[in-house]
């Protein structure tokens, strides 16, 4: 990234990254926590959407909002993201750059503060949370839970990875299981927090036209939290699947179709392989270039969308498409002859190039973005791979037809899911 | 040659816009934004889903169109007699997308190198129609498909059964794509002279932001777009049904596969006709109002909140069209129901002075930061500049607007928009 890049200790296992971009009116600041998808996972999804109710210093939604909006409405948002076997609790906020204000007051110094006092100053009274918002919160999360469903494309692309890494921790659902949400309480949640707490590894990131100087008030009084033991948690590539491809059915009342097929890659991001993994994808569909939009859609008229998308971490692929449900074999014939065309290597000149301009310019745009700017950080730090955008476009120019079929190679289809009309699940013969 | 180009400073937020009108009509304006990767550029016309009866300048006879035609017809442009245009974007490593709404088409690319060279194949494109009776049957599968996957869209059915019960026979009311048997009337006949009519460079845009060269854009721009226009005498005649100011139905009820209850809740502008900076001035005092009335931090937020009726997906909106508008509200709810119960008792009972003073500076300091922020993203700026250009008004004025609007006006427009109108409940319920 071409900003100017800082990097500071505030305490142990707590950093902060800041990325000057001139560029930005706003100022775009998160907060984020890393913890394995272990026995915790509904614990750890709830708490954001509980310490975001109110700490000691703000205890309610208006005197939170009033503060945020004094701010020029600075934005409070949290969420659970998940990176591989990394669940991430995460604390964000937008604000005006202090160079917007109307009298130049510093409002980002004071935004970073407001989130560390909702992390570090939490407002749990005799060792619990508010039963009150505890309450409304697990319903909350557990109304989202249910409402998964809702997003068929999104729901059919998670279930497919949850089927592709079946048994791994990968395979659990970010935002946890409403089973599991109705065994917790208040009082064990707050416990579980304040262990937590003192080690976890947490990294704040600032992305913005903003100075270390301008963030003076905030260092000089760093969070007060008693930490030992921070270690981020591992990663581990998926293992290929040794049997044959399993057929997943899911019927549903829908009028659509969803096609969702699964592979393991075995090349996550750190893998010298995972460049010309990034080109085969976008070959096979990584947008209008690619092989699956025209063949499903361009020339079959089967679907509106077709695409392929890779997880870094796990090393895993999907190819997800929305069909006639009667289509079914039509559509999965005409998507396994393009892989068949990526190993056999019939891959194009203008294919390959398409895929590497396609690829690049979408580095290149992430620059223009403060959350995608952030996400480069978060990835780099949980890989521990180094590698900046503007390495990655080099290797990315470098990749040759023959590194590619290579890549193609060790794909492994795992699982074939689809998502059909009750009633309509597709026929034995017809598979 | 050098095109005159007027200058339009917005010191308020330290940019410029760059203006010009060709000689064949079509205005031109770009967006410099020093230190962007990214350099995009949209070239938009006119012509949305609700203009289904017209006439052409200088004409006295209406023609009516089926329902989905600018959609369909913006599908149909991407392709030409040697291939597809998004073969010449991926070899130039830009990526190109177009959307439809209501009230205009745009077509758009964006690009972190070979910024004029794009350019060209953008103005080309869009001016170069290539419709066959083949390739506009090929296109009714692809596009069945969306509208399909839009049947299993929960949010989108109940957005648009919202607008059903709003509006009696505005053409608002009918899906931006159209439905399987209306664009099944489609030929390429009707595409023709939909295009000859509304896709002439006095009924279209150019907007351009990044990195980039006014003089170089402008002049690329007029020397690409100036042959073979023919001056038209007369402007483009819409018509549309007269609408009545009351509702057509308060309450719609789908059931559809979702988990939870999704509602939208509308409230029918009798306000309109209006055009330009008033239109822009509407719209700011109804969004600061809706964020007074709605917003987190508002009393009826947290109380509707707090008893689990809304959650974090709760939204609301003002849209502000020259011929319909309306404010909606929308998310998840367990109840629907009694939330609109409440919040129609809530509204009803307020007194316009309820709306003090200091709520309102909280709320237009909030959406001061929210303007700001949206304005870190290109994509964003351009589509509401296109959208507002076509009303008559300059988005990038919402500044300045913001700073001269009075409380006094904002109970008015509570009174007569809220207050004493019959709002619509739309709800989608779990099958």
């Amino acid at each position: 990234m071409e900003g100017v890049y800082y990097q500071h200790r505030l305490g142990k296992g707590i950093n902060l990254y800041l990325l000057k971009e001139p560029k930005f009116k706003t100022v775009s600041v998160s907060l984020i926590m890393y913890r394995p998808f272990d026995e915790n996972f509904t614990s750890n999804a709830l708490l954001p959407h509980v310490l975001k109710r109110g700490c000691e210093e703000f205890k309610d939604t208006k005197s939170i909002e009033e503060y945020l909006g004094r701010r020029y409405g600075a934005s409070l948002n949290v969420d659970i993201l998940k990176k591989g076997d990394i669940q991430l609790i995460y604390f964000g906020s937008n604000v005006i750059s202090d160079k917007y204000t109307m009298k130049g007051e510093g409002v980002v110094s004071e935004i970073l503060g407001f989130l560390v006092k909702l992390v570090s100053k939490p407002l749990i009274v005799d060792g619990s949370f508010s039963g009150d918002y505890f309450d409304q919160e697990r319903d909350n999360l557990k109304r989202l839970i249910d409402a998964r469903i809702n997003d068929k494309i999104q729901y059919s692309v998670e279930r497919c990875y949850e089927e592709t890494a079946k048994g791994q921790p990968f395979s659990r659902y970010k935002y946890g299981t409403a089973g599991e949400l109705e065994a917790l309480t208040p009082a064990g949640l707050a416990q579980y927090y304040k262990t937590m707490l003192s080690h976890v590894p947490i990294d704040i990131f600032v992305v913005g036209d903003v100075d270390m100087a301008d963030l003076k008030e905030f260092l000089d009084t760093p969070p007060a939290i008693d930490r030992r033991d921070i270690r981020y948690p591992d990663q581990r590539l998926s293992p290929q699947p040794t049997d044959a491809p399993r057929e997943v059915t899911e019927a549903m009342d829908v009028n659509q179709g969803k096609l969702t097929m699964g592979y393991t890659t075995g090349i996550d991001c750190t893998n010298e392989d995972y460049v010309p993994l990034l080109v085969y994808g976008s070959i096979l569909g990584g947008g209008a270039h690619s092989k699956l939009f025209n063949n499903v859609r361009e020339k079959a008229s089967l679907a509106y969308y077709s695409f392929a998308r890779l997880e870094k971490f796990k090393g895993l692929m999907v190819i997800g498409s929305g069909i006639e449900i009667a289509n079914y074999k039509k559509t999965v014939d005409i998507i396994e002859a393009q892989l068949e065309d990526m190993r056999q290597g019939r891959i194009s000149t203008q294919e390959l190039e398409a895929a590497q301009r396609a690829l690049i310019n979408n580095i290149r745009s992430m620059k223009d973005n403060k959350m995608h700017i952030t996400d480069l950080l978060v990835d780099r730090i949980i890989s521990g791979y180094r590698m900046t955008p503007d390495m990655l476009i080099e290797k990315i120019e470098k990749v040759t037809r023959e590194e590619v079929v290579k890549a193609a190679d060790s794909i492994k289809h795992a699982v074939t899911y689809f998502l059909t009309a009750a009633g309509k699940a597709v026929k034995e013969e017809e598979i | 040659m050098s095109i005159p180009v007027k200058e339009i400073r917005m010191d308020k937020i330290r940019e410029s816009l760059y203006y010009s009108k060709l000689k064949n009509g079509l205005e031109v304006f770009v967006l410099p934004k020093r230190g962007y990767s990214k350099q995009f550029a949209i070239f938009a016309t006119n012509f949305g889903s609700v203009d289904m009866k017209f006439s052409a300048p200088g004409q006295n006879q209406a023609s009516e169109v089926p329902a989905g035609v600018a959609h369909f017809l913006e599908h149909k442009l991407f392709e030409e007699e040697k291939g597809n245009v998004f073969d010449r974007f991926s070899s130039l490593g830009a990526s190109a997308n177009a959307y439809t709404n209501f009230t205009n088409t745009a077509y758009l690319f964006s690009s972190t190198s070979n910024f004029y060279e794009c350019l060209e194949v953008l103005l080309e494109f869009v001016q170069n129609p290539y419709f066959t009776d083949q390739n506009v049957e090929k296109e009714k599968g692809i596009i069945s498909q969306e509208i399909r996957m839009y049947d299993d869209n929960g949010e989108w059915r109940s957005f648009f059964n919202m607008l059903q019960g709003l509006y009696h026979k505005h053409p608002v009311r009918i899906d931006i794509a159209g439905t399987v048997e209306s664009i099944s009337g489609i030929d390429k006949d009707i595409l023709y002279s939909c295009y000859n009519n509304f896709y002439h460079p006095d009924n279209m845009l150019m907007f351009a932001a990044g990195d980039i060269d006014i003089n170089e854009a402008m002049a690329l721009i007029d020397e690409n777009t100036s042959k073979n226009i023919t001056e038209r005498k007369g402007s483009i005649k819409r018509f549309f049904p007269k609408e009545s100011d009351q509702i057509f139905k308060e309450r719609i009820e789908q059931r559809l596969a979702v988990a939870q209850p999704l509602f939208n809740m509308g409230f029918k502008d009798a306000n309109i006709g209006i055009r330009g900076r008033e239109l822009l001035k509407k719209d700011i005092i109804t969004t600061v109002l809706l964020e007074m009335l709605f917003g987190k931090g508002s009393d009826l937020y947290e109380r509707l909140y707090r008893e689990g009726l809304i959650n974090d997906s709760f939204v609301f909106d003002f849209i502000a069209e020259v011929d319909y508008s309306y404010s909606m509200l929308g998310g998840e709810s367990p109840d629907p129901d009694r939330l609109f119960g409440l919040i129609r008792e809530y509204v009803s009972g307020m007194k316009p002075e309820t709306l003090g003073e200091k709520d309102f500076k909280l709320a237009r300091n909030k959406l001061l930061g929210r303007y700001l922020r949206n304005f870190d993203n290109l994509e964003y700026i351009a589509s509401n500049f296109v959208s507002y250009h076509f009303k008559g008004a300059n988005f990038l004025s919402f500044v300045e607007l913001l700073g001269d609007i009075e409380l006094e006006s904002l109970r008015e427009r509570f009174e007569e928009h809220i207050r004493h109108s019959t709002p619509v409940l739309s709800l989608i319920t779990p099958k």
